[in-house]
């Protein structure tokens, strides 16, 4: 499963993004394998909440997925963004980028619809945001829903 | 409480939509996806100027575009840059402009956003040991410089703090005035600003908090998770005069 996962998210991705991705989801699931094999109570407070070691594998790959591919694109989705100076002129960023308000549209429409999704699936809005393997397990052992940890 | 065990293939079917419905959205290049980041921490900063009551104009526009500087290379004039104003005090805010730095005369390096007093105050000059003098070595000395910005796409581990630390001794000659208030005041300047795109922990915010109490800086997170915190009534941001 993991795997048709991995590859719906990564196909024609990038290969310097699918690089940094799967390298993060790497790095998070060896911290959650060490938990698991080292009994952390975090770790089994998770399990007691329902949660599998495979769930939680989907979870880091969702969490690389967001920090790696859609986080930074959440900078220009703002919609203040589109109503401001920069509404009339649109942005040229050397040979790459032209960003106007289609394109921040566009993408905040993705990343919207990204969040719909997650929560639609019952999976905490800051397990996407967590960066290390810790926070997505102590969030998963408390149910946490505050930002703070 | 996840136990449905059908839980997994609704993750797998959920995603297959998303990716049929978004993929030409997002699958960009990688250098694409850090522009985006940093030209979003740069609009942040504008509209941070426009509810301070600074009069902004964009100037240097190429067929009716803003011509955004991606890197060091290039002679600053060919690009545009953003005029704000205040009460007739002047200032422009470049990217990727050069600054030649007080600590000494070969030390150079280039911030993603610079806040200058004076457009006039940008030289160029031919350095026989940059591209064999063929290319103009554009710099603005840190005297001028009013606030340099670092915007980076990562989760705010300490190394990256510190390391803006250089960044802002180098750029910025003697202590800043320095006016915290949460009123906004004449003529005030966000005080130098790292941009992070990663959330902080607790024991982040800790070492933020203590480094702002000892610079007169800005360490910005959470800007992945949309959370614009120049924009927020309740920002604790450091100004400057």
């Amino acid at each position: 499963m993991i795997h048709k996962l991995k590859d719906v998210l990564t196909k024609d991705l990038d290969p310097e993004l699918r690089r940094r991705l799967l390298w993060r989801y790497d790095y998070l699931v060896r911290r959650v394998k060490h938990l698991k094999a080292n009994k952390y109570s975090s770790y089994t407070s998770a399990l007691n909440n329902g949660w599998t070691f495979r769930n939680i594998e989907i979870l880091c790959l969702l969490n690389s997925f967001y920090h790696v591919v859609l986080g930074p694109l959440s900078a220009v989705s703002n919609t203040s963004f589109r109503s401001g100076i920069f509404s009339r002129s649109p942005i040229k960023y050397g040979s790459l980028i032209q960003l106007d308000c289609n394109t921040s549209k566009r993408f905040s429409m993705c990343i919207n619809d990204f969040n719909s999704i997650i929560e639609k699936l019952g999976i905490n809005y800051w397990i996407l945001r967590s960066n290390l393997a810790d926070d997505i397990i102590y969030r998963l052992a408390t149910q946490d829903d505050d930002n703070q940890f | 409480m996840i136990t449905n065990s059908n839980w997994k293939t609704e993750v797998l079917h959920e995603m297959k939509l998303f990716a049929k419905r978004y993929s030409r959205t997002y699958k960009i290049s990688a250098r694409s996806n850090a522009a985006y980041f940093e030209i979003g921490c740069f609009l942040s900063l504008i509209i941070f100027y426009e509810s301070l009551g600074y009069t902004i104009k964009l100037e240097n526009l190429v067929n009716g575009k803003y011509k955004y500087k991606s890197s060091p290379s290039g002679i600053q004039n060919n690009f545009s840059h953003v005029h704000i104003i205040y009460k007739k005090k002047h200032f422009r805010i470049h990217q990727n402009l050069r600054v030649l730095s007080h600590l000494g005369d070969d030390i150079t390096f280039t911030p993603d956003i610079l806040v200058i007093t004076n457009n006039n105050r940008i030289e160029v000059v031919q350095d026989e040991d940059y591209f064999s003098g063929k290319r103009g070595f554009c710099f603005v000395k840190s005297k001028h410089v009013k606030a340099a910005h670092e915007c980076k796409s990562l989760y705010p581990f300490p190394e990256l703090l510190i390391s803006f630390l250089g960044m802002f001794i180098a750029a910025h000659k003697g202590s800043r005035k320095k006016v915290k208030t949460s009123k906004k005041c004449e003529m005030m300047h966000l005080a130098p600003t790292l941009f992070v795109g990663g959330l902080s922990s607790k024991i982040h915010e800790k070492m933020l908090n203590s480094l702002k109490k000892a610079f007169p800086i800005n360490i910005v997170t959470g800007l992945h998770s949309g959370d614009w915190k120049l924009n927020r009534k309740d920002a604790d941001l450091t100004m400057i005069t």
